[in-house]
């Protein structure tokens, strides 16, 4: 009976809240669609959480992916202990990775006080579920070994089942608890994605690596200017200079990504 | 059948002696079915209890099933049989005392129907009253064990030769010794000492029909053919032998240290190389902007 409710019904009413959700928060309030960066409070930790973080998880979730649509490969491929033992440590990294990097996330969210100030309770719901899904994770890479060989065997075709439409619990009814909770704990975060930081990964800016260079070009004369406003005071302090006044444009250009 | 044949274009002759010929079949049926349905019920118990239940050989992953039909309401047996875990988280004593003392395996949930069950009841009866003890008739080698089986049956736990019904290779979850490195998975337990625990013809019965709850969704499509039964048969003999001092599999999963310390020196050295290849990184130019002001 939970069975049913956290691996049949659970996943699609995450699948029906992930797609419906995202796509009307992307159409009605389509500026919303960010992780609301906070480096400009706090970048020192922040790098060092969130750089190991994202490193992490992309190369466990491309991990997973590879084993959902390939897994007579990934089979093949472990087919020499080697290269299972590679392939392991490879996800262990990516693992841990994620470990670091979250535990960091979250030391940094509890102790800045600026951070702790723009913190919403769903930040908090996402860090808290993406620590026990890392947490799970590495648990059971560590202690019910090897992960990527009976993941692509018992756990592959359950997942596909449910793509299927014919949900099938027949492979993962008698996995050890730790598995099951690492499933169960992905459903809710695709449940929460839409309300939540997360839909920032829909939005990533990865064009920055192929758009061309943008130019910055600084109307004035920095040097000659330090220590002075560039624009003549005046009574509302702050406001725009107008055209043509003092100093002149110096024209230097910095091309900048 | 027999109306079929007694069409008005045979002759009348041809069709009473076929009358009679099919009269005697039933007559015949009738008288069999005590064998035949035990031969069936033997087939279905090897196939789908064996790998946990013996009659009249003692505990193995479940309880000996001798005289279970003398312990039980055969009511209380059908359901406990389509459900295990139901019955359990009902509260019912007689499960519960089950589940405690076979820990932590639980008996999955089996497809059968009522007269399955019967069948098989009766089969389960049958043998304890006659104080008989179950013995496969299936669990045979194709061919006797020959040099060189145990080493191609350590490549098939691997996987270094793929099995041919497409399943994944042991190794996946079993360890064994002399499986490398690392080691064997975890998932499942240890199989060093898989002939200790199991007489031949169990060890057999398993890798014809691994009905273990993990095993046999995932080998029900993709069974073991002869010759690989032979060899991982061979392996497992040959395991312990060649290793006596490895102790009995543990319960519970386990962690591999050397598994851990590679996972964490990596890391390590991950994290150290970003450090390295980004030590200049939000330090430059905002740094110089800073001091330039205090000038």
């Amino acid at each position: 009976m939970i069975d049913n409710l956290v691996f049949i019904i659970l996943p699609y009413a995450a699948a029906t809240l992930f797609v419906v959700v995202t796509i009307q928060r992307y159409v009605r309030k389509g500026f919303t669609y960010s992780s609301l960066s906070s480096q400009f409070l706090e970048t020192r930790e922040l790098f060092y959480g969130s750089v190991p973080w994202h490193i992490g998880i992309l190369g466990a979730m491309f991990g997973h992916l590879i084993g959902f649509l390939f897994p007579s490969q990934v089979l093949w491929f472990n087919g020499v202990p080697a290269r299972l033992y590679v392939l392991e440590s490879t996800g262990l990294l990516f693992g841990l990775m994620c470990l670091v990097g979250i535990v960091s996330l979250i030391a940094r969210r509890l102790t800045s006080p600026r951070i702790r100030a723009v913190t919403s309770k769903v930040d908090v719901l996402v860090l808290v579920l993406l620590f026990v899904q890392v947490a799970l994770g590495v648990y059971v890479a560590l202690f019910y070994r090897w992960g990527s060989s009976w993941y692509a065997a018992s756990a592959v075709p359950y997942l596909r089942s449910l793509f299927a439409l014919e949900p099938d619990l027949k492979m993962i009814a008698p996995l050890p608890l730790a598995v099951k909770l690492h499933i169960v704990n992905a459903f809710l975060l695709a449940a929460i994605f839409p309300f939540s930081r997360l839909v920032h990964m829909l939005v990533v800016p990865i064009h920055y690596l192929w758009r061309p260079y943008q130019l910055v070009v600084w109307n004035w004369n920095r040097r000659r200017l330090r220590g002075r406003a560039p624009w003549p005071k005046t009574e509302t302090s702050g406001a725009v200079a107008p055209a043509g006044s003092e100093p002149a444009p110096s024209g230097r250009t910095i091309a900048a990504r | 059948m027999i109306s079929n044949f007694s069409s008005p274009s045979v002759s009348a002759g041809f069709s009473i002696a076929l009358t009679c010929l099919g009269a005697a079949m039933l007559l015949l049926a009738a008288t069999l079915p005590a064998s035949a349905q035990s031969q069936a019920a033997a087939d279905m118990f090897e196939k789908r209890c064996y790998s946990c239940h013996n009659i009249g050989g003692g505990d193995k992953k479940g309880p000996d099933l001798k005289g279970v039909t003398g312990r039980q309401r055969t009511a209380w047996l059908h359901e406990f049989i389509k459900s295990p875990a139901a019955l359990n988280r009902k509260g019912d004593p007689a499960a519960a005392d089950l589940f405690k003392k076979f820990a932590p395996e639980v008996m999955s949930d089996q497809d059968m129907t009522d007269e399955e069950i019967t069948t098989l009841l009766t089969f389960i009866e049958d043998l304890s009253k006659k104080n008989e003890q179950f013995i496969p008739a299936g669990a045979k080698l194709s061919r006797p064990i020959a040099a060189g089986d145990s080493e191609a049956g350590l490549r098939l736990f691997t996987g270094k030769t793929a099995l041919s019904g497409g399943g994944a290779s042991c190794m996946a979850c079993h360890n064994i010794s002399g499986a490398g490195l690392l080691g064997g998975g975890t998932l499942g337990p240890d199989l060093t000492a898989a002939n200790v625990k199991y007489r031949d013809p169990e060890l057999i019965s398993i890798l014809q029909n691994p009905n273990f709850p993990t095993m046999n969704s995932v080998f029900a499509t993709h069974p073991l053919n002869d010759e690989e039964i032979v060899q991982l048969f061979a392996l497992f003999q040959n395991a312990k032998l060649a290793n006596p001092a490895v102790p009995a599999p543990t319960a519970g999963p386990s962690i591999e240290p050397r598994f851990l310390l590679i996972g964490f020196a990596a890391t390590v050295m991950a994290i150290a190389c970003l450090n390295l290849l980004w030590r200049k990184r939000l330090r430059g130019v905002r740094l110089l902007i800073v001091r330039r002001r205090r000038q």
